[in-house]
């Protein structure tokens, strides 16, 4: 995902609302400079220019968190199912031998 | 916070007490030390004035009083002033007194004692020493009031309902100091301070530690280490920087406070100076760090970190005052001034 940037100007009737690509400079509605915010939805804390970050710190450990529980889950479910399968196929042969 | 709505006016007259257990004690402690410090400097100020003018004439013997707060006298009749006023005079000790000796025909005649005279109540060189150097600093006392009570404004919101063992000490500290104000023997007194001295300054040291490693835990990103908890450990180490430099800053000002109601200006100086170095070291260098982990801020010029990184405590002004050797205070000339006006409009 690239830089979002969005209008933090209090009176501006955008403020807050939409974000805009990392080309854009000024807000359509009120003309003020757009800032670089964090590209995660409802988040619009303000990020340095220098850095390539797109999320700020916060959303990007809350991002990096919710993929280790995905992994995590994933490997559970992938667990079970091996343990399932396995024990199938356990079943299968011992099913033979009878 | 708005920090009018905080502000400690030095002219104002000295807030009522408030509960030791309130947040902003330590602050309203301090600031009021400094208004009573101002007000008997003033007064002591006013003394040695009225003083002064009364014994115009008298120039020299006041000159002494400001070096020793005492003269020396003769304790003899008319006739014997008379006579001496003829001769010579020899002064011995004996048992710890001093006697004179008037020389009378080539011999010394019966001994005079000499007692000591203290004639100019209210000129206590030490009191007046102080208030030169209140008056002195008063300027720069205000400066650095006022940039205290911007910080006290941007940190007081976090104590709210903060309590954890390391807190602690300031705690101690804070009760020690309390227990103190209320023991009537002198030596008890000053134990019980410098042990509340001492608890406030550890406390202030181990949450200074304690914060700068929680800096450097972020800074270095020693979260990513744990997998699935890296938000939750973002969030508790910034609750705990904010929670240190709240404390930290109570118990800065605490032990300003106590120097201040002491009379030890030159160590709330020293104090106020090694905090005004932490605000600059610590603090406002690593707030565009923290602006980004923490929740409370929204990464804006008027976010929480952005308004403590502009936070500037100048204390070198008022410990350059302090340090110098000279002190001069000027009595009396801006009503000299103004009666001169008066003259002049008159004519």
């Amino acid at each position: 995902m690239s830089k979002k940037k969005a209008c933090l100007n209090p009176s501006c009737s955008d403020c807050r609302k939409t974000k805009y690509k990392a080309s854009e400079k000024l807000c359509p509605h009120c003309g003020e400079q757009l800032k670089f915010v964090c590209a995660q939805k409802g988040c619009y804390k303000v990020i340095s220019t220098k850095t390539k970050e797109t999320y700020c710190q916060l959303c990007k450990a809350a991002i990096d968190d919710r993929k280790a529980e995905f992994w995590d889950g994933a490997k559970k479910v992938g667990g079970v199912a091996l343990s399932i399968g396995l024990s199938f196929v356990g079943f299968k042969f011992s099913g033979r031998k009878k | 916070m708005n920090p009018e709505e905080n502000s400690f006016d030095l002219v104002e007259p000295v807030m009522q007490e408030i509960s030791p257990y309130d947040v902003s004690y330590p602050v309203v402690l301090l600031s009021n030390g400094i208004k009573n410090e101002l007000e008997r400097a003033q007064t002591i100020a006013q003394n040695i004035y009225h003083a002064v003018v009364r014994e115009m004439p008298a120039l020299t013997q006041v000159q002494q009083a400001m070096d020793k707060g005492c003269r020396y006298v003769v304790d003899a009749s008319e006739s014997t002033i008379q006579a001496i006023e003829s001769g010579a005079l020899k002064l011995t000790q004996e048992n710890g007194r001093t006697y004179a000796q008037l020389r009378v025909n080539g011999k010394y005649g019966s001994k005079l004692p000499i007692k000591k005279e203290v004639f100019r109540k209210g000129i206590d060189p030490t009191q007046m020493a102080n208030a030169l150097q209140m008056q002195a600093l008063q300027n720069q006392i205000q400066a650095v009031t006022q940039q205290l009570v911007l910080i006290d404004g941007s940190v007081r919101e976090v104590l709210q309902g903060q309590q954890n063992d390391r807190i602690g000490m300031y705690y101690s500290g804070l009760s020690l100091f309390l227990e103190s104000r209320s023991v009537s023997d002198a030596g008890l007194r000053n134990a019980l301070q410098a042990q509340a001295l001492r608890s406030l300054t550890e406390s202030t040291f181990q949450l200074k530690l304690t914060m700068e490693s929680d800096i450097r835990y972020l800074a270095q990103k020693e979260y990513e280490k744990t997998k699935g908890k890296r938000k939750e450990l973002i969030v508790s180490h910034v609750n705990n920087i904010n929670q240190s430099f709240a404390f930290i800053h109570q118990a800065t000002m605490l032990r300003a406070g106590i120097y201040c109601d002491i009379g030890e200006h030159a160590s709330m100086a020293h104090v106020l100076e090694e905090y005004s170095y932490f605000i600059d070291t610590v603090v406002a260098k690593n707030a565009g760090l923290l602006s980004q982990y923490d929740m409370n801020d929204d990464g804006t010029d008027t976010g929480l970190w952005a308004g403590r990184s502009q936070l500037k405590l100048d204390t070198a002004d008022l410990t350059k005052a302090l340090s110098s050797p000279k002190k001069t205070l000027y009595l009396g000339i801006a009503q000299e001034e103004s009666e001169n006006e008066q003259e002049e409009s008159l004519s």
